[in-house]
């Protein structure tokens, strides 16, 4: 394979499979660049979010060796100290920090977990974890100025709590159409030789709108004026994707990657109220209404485990000699788990059907020296079709409507890869069983062919 | 640490106030962290590089101009230069400001009785004898920064909490990247961020 003089790596956070299979044909730039190259689903990360996905992708590590499991985190084994992830929690080399120090210019834009921004070769624009435009985003410092003065406030996200989806659609797009603007500018402006940024269009719009474009979800309604506005903001981004690769030079190679796919939402289900109902998790008092777990008083004297919530479901067990008030033995740990698990696969969905509950110890698909600090319990609640509750005090332990906007899409395990290497002679091949830990570092580092460090955990991909 | 460009913090105060004190806490700090720097002391660039230059204002314009000319070539190289001089008048401190990108004043600010008492080399002693009559804040103006990135009341601190204030607004600036990840957000960003993933469906 030729080495690549720059490469480019287009994130579309959360795109799904159905563009590889269904919609390819109608985003011209993206299936040339399939064509010129090879292409296939790829495997996101334990668990598929947003964090530690794209880290596993910059440093082809599992989440056992990073440390993190998802946007919070426990510090230690206390009930209530959590940290929010952020780029200093990234311990690990990122393929960016590598080439940076071999010398190469490297420039990210939106790239999630890249705030606070580090110092590097290059520039960086931070991701959508900025607190607000007054926070030091930008590496160098002054890039921020000029950003503010040529493109006015810079817009790491939307506001996504809505119901007034034209608004949200056009606020998405704007976003989108900046963010791209950007990038074409400091690409024909500033030297580089490695460029990354992230596009977050596509997971907010999917998490707003799902529901009236997938025929098979709960809420759809046929006919209704939303339909297509999932296939048409990505004939949009196809185009802007298109604007993006002429201004970086045909000699680029390019990557476009998602760190997991979506998939329609079947409901909300209420892990602690159901953790309660089983008699682990005990309350010192009751709610009066609905709760956010974490302004519940627990009673930890009688509690054996709790749960987390989210797009993948996280339970705790409170162990003694490892949680402050811990009770379980850890003699007892592994078959508390194992019942655990067996009656989380035995859950029903609100039809009474048995969910495809996928119930995952941490020790079976991590390593690292983190592995023992990961949830006890890793839950895809029926394969991640339904996303988990972790307040207390609903009625039942189905939810449909929820409080907080987002009913219309969940995450899926398999996202979208495209590689087209330089000369463009990949052959549209389609390849089967590729993932996060591959597609990322060490397949950029050997684009440059730079050596790829022998911790890294994937290879690279074949052409 | 290889920075793309250096920064420089020059501490500027009266004499005794704490400037080279601070700067060699600063530096050790930086250094724990694989910053390149170098620490420019005034009194051993005037040793070496100055010795003709005397206490007037023309020799401190001078003596301040060489310190920033040599503080620039140093940060555009990538290593980042301490500066511990008086610089009594701002439009020194200004001028070395326009010279160099990433620029970083820290008023070393202590009321001149404190510094008095101080007096580790002597000089209030000998002024106070007739033998010196060109200090700072003394004998000469001293014109305090009107809007400094770091204020430091040394006789309210000690030397490591005046250290780690420096280090703090240079992880703040954007200079040095935060070693601590659960020290990224302050409470209230951190539920802006928190109200942002929760209206997303993350929490």
């Amino acid at each position: 394979m030729r080495t690549a003089s720059k490469v480019v790596v287009i994130g579309l956070d959360s795109a799904p499979t159905l563009l590889l299979d269904e919609w390819l044909p109608d985003l011209p730039n993206l299936r040339r660049l399939a064509e010129e190259g090879v292409y296939g689903p790829i495997q996101s990360s334990v668990p598929p979010i947003t964090i530690p996905a794209w880290a596993t992708f910059a440093t082809s590590k599992n989440p056992g060796k990073l440390g993190f499991f998802g946007f919070r985190n426990r510090v230690d084994f206390a009930y209530d100290r959590l940290a929010t992830a952020n780029a200093t929690s990234v311990r690990e080399p990122t393929v960016w920090q590598i080439l940076s120090k071999a010398g190469k210019r490297v420039g990210l834009i939106g790239v999630p977990q890249t705030y606070p921004p580090q110092p590097i070769n290059g520039f960086v624009i931070s991701c959508f974890m900025t607190p607000d435009a007054e926070s030091q985003y930008t590496w160098p410092v002054a890039l921020k100025e000029e950003i503010e003065r040529k493109f006015g406030p810079y817009q790491f996200d939307c506001k996504f709590r809505t119901e007034a989806k034209a608004r949200l659609l056009s606020a998405i797009y704007e976003m989108t159409g900046r963010r791209f603007r950007i990038a074409r500018h400091l690409l024909s402006s500033l030297p580089w030789d490695f460029f990354m940024m992230v596009e977050m269009g596509p997971d907010r719009i999917q998490h707003g709108f799902w529901k009236y474009y997938d025929q098979q979800h709960r809420k759809y309604e046929p006919g209704n004026e939303f339909e297509r506005a999932i296939p048409s903001y990505y004939c949009y981004l196809d185009r802007e994707i298109g604007e993006l690769l002429a201004v970086a030079g045909k000699e680029a190679a390019v990557i476009v990657v998602s760190d997991h796919g979506a998939k329609r939402m079947e409901g909300s289900f209420n892990l602690n109220d159901w953790l309660i109902r089983e008699g682990y998790l005990h309350l010192a008092e009751q709610p009066s209404g609905l709760q956010e777990f974490r302004k519940t008083k627990v009673d930890w004297s009688r509690t054996t485990a709790w749960g987390w919530g989210g797009y993948y479901a996280r339970v705790f067990l409170n162990v003694a000699g490892r949680e402050p008030q811990g009770i379980v033995d850890p003699a007892r740990y592994e078959a508390l788990r194992d019942e655990l698990a067996e009656k989380l696969r035995s859950l029903q969905d609100d039809r009474g059907r048995v969910m495809a509950t996928r119930v995952i110890k941490p020790q079976e698909v991590y390593t690292g020296p983190y592995t023992d600090t990961a949830p006890d319990l890793i839950v895809y609640l029926d394969d991640l079709y339904w996303r988990a509750s972790e307040d207390v005090g609903h009625a039942g332990l189905h939810s449909f409507e929820t409080e907080i906007g987002p009913d219309d899409a969940v995450h899926a395990e398999q996202g979208i890869y495209i590689l087209r290497p330089p000369g463009g002679n990949g052959g549209g091949r389609r390849l089967e069983g590729l993932r996060l830990l591959d597609g990322g570092a060490p397949t950029i580092l050997s684009l440059f062919g730079l050596p790829i460090p022998p911790d890294m955990e994937g290879q690279p991909v074949l052409l | 640490m290889v920075l793309e460009k250096g920064f420089c913090i020059w501490f500027t105060g009266v004499p005794a106030s704490g400037k080279s004190t601070i700067a060699g806490a600063v530096e050790k700090r930086l250094r724990a962290r694989g910053v390149k720097l170098e620490n420019l002391d005034a009194d051993e660039v005037r040793k070496n590089l100055s010795p003709d230059l005397k206490f007037s204002k023309e020799d401190r314009d001078m003596n301040t101009k060489r310190l920033a000319y040599m503080s620039m070539l140093l940060c555009r190289n990538g290593v980042s230069a301490l500066v511990a001089a008086v610089a009594s008048y701002r439009e020194f401190r200004d001028r070395a400001r326009r010279m160099i990108d990433n620029f970083v004043e820290v008023f070393v600010d202590c009321p001149t009785e404190v510094c008095r008492q101080r007096d580790p080399k002597g000089l209030y002693a000998r002024g106070d004898r007739g033998e010196v009559n060109d200090i700072a804040g003394v004998h000469q103006p001293y014109e305090e920064p009107l809007d400094p990135e770091v204020h430091l009341k040394t006789d309210q601190m000690t030397v490591d909490e005046a250290a780690d204030t420096v280090i703090r607004r240079l992880e703040e600036l954007g200079y040095l990247p935060r070693e601590d990840a659960e020290e990224v957000y302050s409470p209230e960003e951190e539920e802006k961020i928190k109200a942002r993933l929760k209206s997303l469906g993350y929490l």
